[in-house]
């Protein structure tokens, strides 16, 4: 028997995470935290119905609970695919908050609540991250230090437990509803879902969501800032 | 929520329009979608052939696909959850569809939208005899829950209406006991429709019964069929291991369109005559429910052999009168055209559900026919029209594009092409 707890799990990818671990024969616990639970309610039905696993909602506020949360017992996995982008409407506070530094908060807590079960983290940043630029900056950076945690983390307790970064470029939820990206670019919430269970079984370090992208954060890294801070449009 | 501009088309490929989708994986947000549009309408899994799923704005239900509950033979699931996920679930719990359409690849929304028929509709009813009950988004975002006791006109109308009175978001279907996934199938070569005809009448009290029809032969040979019957296999009838096998996932698939031409009256009278040459008459053979209800969704995008300007369906059903005379005439417009339908199918309906206005299923013969979208077609389509108006006919929307028969629903804010089209006929 296998515990997930998953944090961010209103989301079309969580959906189809949920499913894609409910399809397998395996006896799972899956734990998810949102702000909204109510919404998620069709889906534990759909796992109680079709399925030996079972999912337990939780309310949980990224931006207040995190000292506050009592963790599970014998978590073994940890996804986190909690995100917010920069927008007219929500403040650049938030944005570190809710991208950086209430996740990290959490993992230090759940690393010490779960120090026997912990299998695995699986930790979702940004090709943003990869390189600040002047469309997102603000969301970049927070990205960028969540992959520095990420790669710390890994070295620190290599021995322990697995510690996945997840890079995702273009995905096909609610953040292309203004943008238009090339189809080969994207990735649509099922197949990030199948990615990110087979990325732990396999044990991965570093995934992008299309090998694409690990081309293209190369070449990011690689251009002469003198050439890149004039490539803004 | 996800919202996409995209192309939107049904099975037919044809028409063809630009759509805002929404994309929703939340029942709160259909209500959302609603109230910001002044015309919406949902669309399932897209394996209805006309324009009765077109619209400038939609609303995927794909994505609401949670089953909710199986207990006591009833199933509560949301309207994107298809057929092919209902019976992965339903059958090794020895559990079948009380009535299934040709295919296992359409959403429970949609099977209400369209009020779904089988091969069992003589014995059965269609699928409103079967769904005790809905919830619906009206036009205000409200959810509205509807059965035969409660908000019961809104409950019938909904049964054939093409999606114009609300969004489904979830139903409630009592299912059939079955001891085995299995047919026990009967095949029959018939020489003539008369001969067919005489076989549908004799037997009313078989479960399953559907004539494939060879449209292209005439003459003393006209309607020459092969008539499958079956009926849900006994344990003790059967020779397996797994009594209660599930389907498997198709492998094979059209990888893209083929050239227009592809069917024609050469090749599909070469493909009618190679199909009922190889048919063997016998008796109780013992066949999977899957190539029994579906054979056709063993092969994925079959809609492609049509090539690229699509194809259409046309499905009527004759009052029981005239209905000999009626299918006898159809398929002589059918030869004088050359228009080769290699999926034409006849079926004996039994009475039509009264309760549902909008409902398609009526006493008598119905027939089915596929046609490549061409000029020569569209004409053999408009005589057809002719024809089922003089017999008193009905039309079925699910598959209609061209026919000015049916009659548009009044609607508000949930809007068809379709409907559309139908409003202009009258």
């Amino acid at each position: 028997m296998k515990t997930y707890l998953i944090l961010g799990a209103a989301s079309p990818i969580a959906s189809h995470l949920v499913k894609s671990i409910c399809s397998s024969n395996e006896r799972s616990v899956i734990y998810l935290l949102a702000r909204n639970i109510g919404r998620l309610e069709g889906l534990q039905q759909h796992a109680n119905t079709t399925s030996h696993s079972s999912v337990v909602l939780q309310e949980f506020d990224l931006n207040k609970d995190v000292a506050v949360y009592q963790f599970p017992a014998n978590i073994n996995c940890f996804i986190n695919l909690a995100g917010v982008m920069s927008g007219s409407n929500v403040s650049s506070a938030e944005v570190m908050g809710v991208n950086y530094t209430q996740p990290v908060l959490f993992i230090e807590r759940l690393m010490e609540a779960s120090k026997e079960s912990l299998q695995s983290i699986f930790i979702t940043t940004s090709i943003a991250g990869v390189r600040g630029r002047a469309l997102n900056y603000v969301y970049g950076s927070a990205k960028a230090a969540m992959i520095a945690y990420a790669s710390g983390l890994r070295q620190k307790h290599h021995k322990d437990f697995l510690v996945t970064t997840f890079i995702p470029g273009y995905m096909d939820t609610e953040m292309l509803n203004e943008t238009k990206a090339p189809g080969f670019l994207v990735s649509s919430p099922e197949s990030i879902a199948k990615l990110i269970l087979r990325s732990i079984a396999k044990r991965r370090n570093v995934v992008y969501s299309k090998t694409a992208w690990r081309l293209i954060a190369a070449i990011l890294v690689h251009v002469p800032e003198i050439i890149f801070k004039k490539m803004s449009k | 929520m996800i919202i996409r501009d995209k192309n939107l088309t049904s099975w037919g490929n044809n028409p063809v329009i630009r759509s805002k989708e929404y994309q929703p994986y939340f029942v709160e947000d259909v209500s959302k979608a609603i109230i910001e549009n002044s015309e919406i309408l949902a669309t399932g899994n897209g394996r209805s052939y006309g324009d009765c799923m077109l619209n400038a704005v939609s609303l995927s239900t794909l994505h609401l696909n949670n089953i909710l509950s199986l207990s006591n033979g009833v199933v509560n699931c949301q309207a994107g959850t298809t057929l092919d996920e209902l019976l992965r679930l339903m059958v090794p719990k020895g559990y079948f569809l009380p009535v299934t359409p040709g295919t296992k690849f359409i959403t429970l929304g949609g099977a209400i939208a369209s009020d779904i028929h089988g091969k069992n509709h003589h014995k059965d009813g269609s699928i409103s005899n079967h769904i005790l009950s809905f919830e619906l988004i009206n036009h205000a975002g409200d959810t509205v829950s509807c059965s035969r006791t409660n908000n019961e006109d809104l409950f019938w109308q909904t049964f054939g209406a093409m999606g114009l009175t609300g969004i489904i978001v979830s139903a409630v279907m009592q299912l059939k006991d079955v001891e085995t996934s299995y047919i026990r199938q009967t095949v029959i070569k018939l020489k003539g429709l008369a001969e067919t005809f005489e076989l549908f009448a004799s037997h009313q009290d078989t479960t399953y019964s559907v004539a494939w029809i060879d449209c292209l032969s005439s003459g003393k040979s006209q309607g020459k069929s092969v008539m499958f019957l079956g009926e849900h296999a006994k344990l003790a009838e059967i020779n397996k291991c797994l009594h209660l096998a599930v389907h498997k996932t198709p492998k094979l698939f059209v990888p893209f369109n083929l050239p227009s031409f592809t069917l024609n009256a050469l090749t599909v009278k070469t493909f009618n005559a190679i199909y009922y040459g190889m048919a063997k008459s016998e008796a109780d053979s013992i066949v999977h429910y899957d190539p029994f209800f579906y054979p056709l969704d063993s092969i994925l995008n079959w809609n492609r052999i049509y090539g690229k300007k699509g194809f259409t369906q046309y499905q009527f059903v004759l009052p029981p009168e005239v209905s000999f005379e009626g299918i006898s005439k159809a398929l002589t417009i059918i030869n004088k055209y050359g228009a080769g339908s290699f999926l034409a199918v006849l079926k004996l309906f039994g009475e039509g559900n009264a309760k549902a206005p909008n409902s398609f299923p009526e006493k008598g013969y119905t027939l089915a026919l596929d046609f490549p979208i061409n000029t020569k077609n569209l004409q053999a389509i408009s005589e057809l029209d002719a024809l089922v108006k003089d017999c008193s006919g009905k039309v079925y929307k699910t598959k209609d594009c061209f026919s000015s028969i049916p009659e548009a629903i009044q609607s508000g804010k949930f809007q068809s092409q379709q409907n559309l089209r139908y409003t202009g006929n009258n």
